[in-house]
């Protein structure tokens, strides 16, 4: 099957020393000359610009190295990672290749040296843009207004709980409407964010459809429902052709209707959230838009609403008066406040704005479009090589560009487990894949997904990796038990993750937990 | 490390000539009909996969086919137990094995067998040894079980070299009895709570959290409920160890086995019958029953608690039983159905539609429970 080479890969292993550990006393990067005494004899010493109780009474520890062991160090560091300059299918988080052109254009002065506190009158050109992107997020969901506030998706989620909350209050009924419900295979941070908020949470299982039942939710709504939160298609794939329904049931009962879009990529331009009855939505600029993510941040989660909940947005907000001008708007006396700084991560903002124009949108379809084909032929190709199945293979409707496999087969007949093959799969440059949210209820899931950034080749080894590692499975265990063999360290004992006895994120940490490490 | 072997013959026999088990007479049947054994084979493939642990590991075993046979072939070291089986291997042949092993101090008894081995030696050791099961029998319904021979192997590999990150669970003994006579099912029962070690192979980082701490949802719930009590209501668990979190909680020991009853913050009845709780329900007519769900299979009533029967929910109400479980035990059940067998269509049939499991203090998971349709049984029946 296999006409692929596999990569003769071997990542970096440079096994240097902690940058604390580095160095020599007295090194320094740069030497500056000291102020001539022309200047200090007007503005004095320059410590003494600081107010004395704000001056440090010692040195910082920090570790004294020349710029070049600097650079060398941070160099080699990037270099035992993988980067995500490999090929990653990491499923949930759609990757997308950042285009150089919009890194470039937001290290520009114009983007990185603005304030937010500037004058409006000289930041609008920003505003515009920011205007902007509001207006095709519109387009795009149906909604009235977008606010680039929260951090993240889950910031997003948040922020919607946090509307949930003010809206009930505004009409005298939080006390009473409590509940938020959700279903179990949505996007972690619904339930989460909810609960962060005050609601109890009921949770709709997964049905023999691939979503929960109409049926379920008719049982779960009451008067004590505040809101819906839910993703179609959540992780499982399938898109729930009731979800107009769902809305109803819910919007009769009195409760408010959230659309969480991480899983957008397969429906961009084929649905609008607020023609199918929803009250707001989500969208995550860093994944489907084309930002950066940066391990957790900076992100951004754009939130959109309907004209009835614009007064419990978070502010500032961005306006544009009848003579074409853009303005910062003060939050008014019903909104929620701030979920994160000011008027969002805009520089994640520009990039997405300026891949959004780029694509246009017949762009944004192609693409949907492309990554439902790329999934379903991965499918194909995916469920040829024995020991993998589909993650509840008995739903036979189409997934759309995303979905759950298991290697349970696999690891019944030989032992590994995906834990294993994940690692083992490393050494061949290609990045850990994504397993399942919890709980697992596929037994040793993986979740691929192979959105329109991918070629047919990066596919294609990727998938060739995996049958040669489960092919490997079979013929040597013990090597993918052990692995990674190639990788910059070796298999590493888990046991101690959920110790915070033996975490150290911190200098001071690991000289405290370590001491015999330090010396 | 000295490991219990025992390996039942028949084991398994049962399954592929369509009988549905080997207990007493059906094994002749199963010879009739021409079954070979597996079961050995089974533990052949498990001590296989181990065979590099010979320096770290004596079996204590029956002489023979029950054990000793394989274990001396692939060359580990024996201790012999001071009997051995005559002819075809019993069931008290095996309970006898399991009580020397409990006499003379084994870490754990390797078995091979289904749920009629694991109720036979669990009837012995209790949950004073853990038992770890290679799967050989037609059933095995039972937590002791694990997904394969192999992974039998890894996880007496990993209880043996590391110890200390192998946790050890209580888990659930059930067993399905047949019916000779009718060659009819008879309910589950549920026989009690055993140790045995847990599969860190199976959910590594993301399950070993719940594994060392338990599910801190339904620890937490179980603070919270009991801290909610008042002293005047009468309260109701039923078997398993989620409901019986709730009497830890507040302090008391109740029978994890059967139905207890607290009332004023006391418990007033241990593991009760069905008459037992119909009494106490004519003195508290409001009384609040809480119910666990069986893992692997969702059944809430019917099932090693008969007891709890039709008559004693129509007079606690059925607002009043309140359903609790683990998030991930839900979360195993797909389609998410719970189920309820009271022999007694009219209640079954109120039961039926969904119901919130509460999983964590203001969390819950709505699921279904399914009546069979009884009518269509009864005419598959005839």
């Amino acid at each position: 099957m296999t006409t692929i080479k596999l990569k003769n890969y071997h990542a970096a292993s440079w096994d240097e020393p902690l940058v604390m550990q580095m160095g020599s006393p007295g090194r320094r990067g740069a030497i500056l000359p000291s102020t001539e005494s022309g200047i200090s004899d007007v503005v004095g010493e320059a410590k003494n610009l600081v107010s004395p109780n704000m001056q440090r009474q010692s040195l910082p520890i920090l570790p004294e190295l020349s710029e070049f062991e600097v650079e060398k160090h941070y160099i080699h560091l990037s270099q035992q990672t993988m980067g995500m300059m490999g090929v990653s299918l990491f499923g949930t988080c759609t990757m997308k290749y950042n285009p150089r052109v919009t890194e470039n254009l937001v290290y520009q002065p114009f983007v990185a040296q603005l304030h937010p506190f500037q004058h409006e009158d000289t930041l609008q050109g920003t505003l515009e843009i920011v205007y902007r992107f509001d207006e095709l997020l519109r387009e795009l969901s149906g909604m009235s207004k977008f606010v680039f506030q929260a951090g993240g998706g889950a910031d997003a989620a948040y922020t919607q709980a946090c509307i949930t909350r003010a809206y009930h209050a505004s009409r005298g009924e939080l006390a009473i409407r409590n509940e938020i419900i959700t279903t179990a295979q949505a996007h972690p941070s619904s339930p989460a964010t909810a609960a962060a908020a005050g609601f109890k949470v009921i949770t709709l299982p997964l049905e023999a459809d691939g979503y929960a039942s109409v049926e379920a939710l008719r049982a779960a709504v009451s008067p004590r429902t505040a809101a819906l939160m839910v993703n179609n298609p959540d992780d499982i794939g399938i898109y729930n052709p009731h979800i107009k329904e769902w809305v109803d049931i819910v919007h009769e009962a009195g409760g408010l209707c959230f659309y969480d879009h991480a899983n957008f990529n397969g429906l961009m331009t084929r649905i609008r959230a607020a023609e199918l009855g929803f009250d707001a939505c989500m969208f995550m600029l860093h994944k489907t838009f084309g930002g950066p993510k940066g391990g957790g941040g900076p992100a951004v989660g754009a939130y959109g609403c309907t004209e009835a909940l614009i007064p419990f947005l978070p502010g500032p907000t961005i306006g544009k008066n009848d003579a074409g001008k853009f303005f910062i708007e003060k939050e008014g006396p019903l909104s929620i406040g701030r979920v994160r700084e000011f008027w969002g991560n805009v520089p994640v903002v520009i990039r997405a704005y300026a891949w959004t124009r780029a694509m246009g949108a017949a762009g944004l379809r192609d693409a949907a479009n492309i990554s439902v084909l790329a999934n379903n032929y991965m499918e194909k190709r995916l469920l040829e090589i024995p020991g993998i199945t589909k993650g509840l293979p008995e739903l036979t409707k189409r997934r759309l560009e995303m979905t759950r496999y298991s290697l349970g087969a696999l690891t019944a007949d030989t032992g590994v487990s995906t834990l294993d093959v994940q690692n083992r799969m490393t050494d061949f440059g290609v990045d850990a894949y994504w397993l399942s949210h919890e709980p697992w209820f596929i037994p040793e899931p993986f979740t691929p997904e192979a959105g329109e950034l991918w070629s047919i080749e990066d596919i294609d080894y990727w998938i060739d990796v995996l049958a040669h590692v489960c092919q490997e499975a079979r013929t040597n265990p013990d090597l993918v038990k052990t692995s990674p063999h190639n990788q910059v360290v070796h298999k590493m004992d888990g046991s101690g993750l959920n110790d915070p006895k033996k975490w150290a994120t911190t200098w001071r940490a690991y000289q405290r937990k370590y001491p015999a490490s330090n010396k | 490390m000295r490991i219990g072997l025992i390996i039942n013959p028949i084991a398994g026999m049962g399954g592929k000539v369509g009988l549905h088990g080997t207990d007493g007479d059906l094994y002749l049947k199963a010879q009739e009909l021409g079954a070979l054994p597996f079961s050995r084979d089974r533990a052949l493939e498990t001590l296989s996969s181990i065979i590099d642990l010979k320096d770290k590991i004596v079996f204590v075993t029956p002489q023979g086919v029950m054990g000793s046979e394989i274990a001396s072939t692939l060359g580990f070291v024996t201790e012999l137990l001071n009997y051995s089986s005559q002819g075809v291997a019993s069931s008290a042949d095996t309970k006898r094995a399991a009580q020397e092993m409990l006499n003379s101090g084994v870490d754990l008894i390797l078995f091979s067998g289904g749920d009629g081995t694991a109720r036979d030696i669990f009837e012995v050791v209790g949950d004073r040894t853990p038992m770890l099961g290679i799967p050989a029998g037609v059933k095995m319904r039972s937590g002791v079980f694990s997904f394969s021979p192999l992974s039998a192997g890894e996880l007496l590999r990993r209880f043996v070299v590391t110890p200390e990150i192998t946790p050890i669970h209580r888990v659930e003994i059930l067993d399905v009895v047949l019916d000779s006579v009718e060659n009819a099912w008879l309910p589950d029962e549920f026989f009690g709570v055993a140790l045995a070690p847990f599969s860190q192979a199976y959910l590594q980082m993301a399950k070993s959290v719940s594994s060392a701490r338990g599910d801190a949802g339904i620890d937490a719930l179980a603070q919270e409920l009991a801290s909610s009590m008042d002293a005047l209501s009468l309260y109701l668990f039923g078997p398993g160890t989620t409901t019986h979190k709730i009497l830890v909680a507040m302090g008391l020991a109740g029978d994890v086995r059967g139905v207890d009853a607290v009332f004023g913050n006391q418990i007033i009845g241990r593991d009760l019958s069905e008459k037992e709780i119909l009494e106490l329900l004519k003195e508290h007519p409001n009384a609040i029953l809480f119910l666990g769900v069986i893992g692997g299979q969702g059944f809430l009533l019917g099932r090693g608690n008969q007891q709890v029967s039709s008559k004693v929910i129509e007079a606690v109400k059925p607002t009043n039983v309140i359903l609790i479980s683990s998030a991930d035990k839900i979360g195993r059940l797909f389609p998410p159905h719970l189920h309820v067998d009271l022999g007694d269509g009219r209640m079954e049939s109120l039961l039926a539609g969904y119901h919130q499991v509460l999983v964590a203090p203001g969390r819950s998971i709505m699921c279904q429970i399914v009546v069979p349709d009884r009518c269509q049984q009864e005419s598959i029946a005839v």
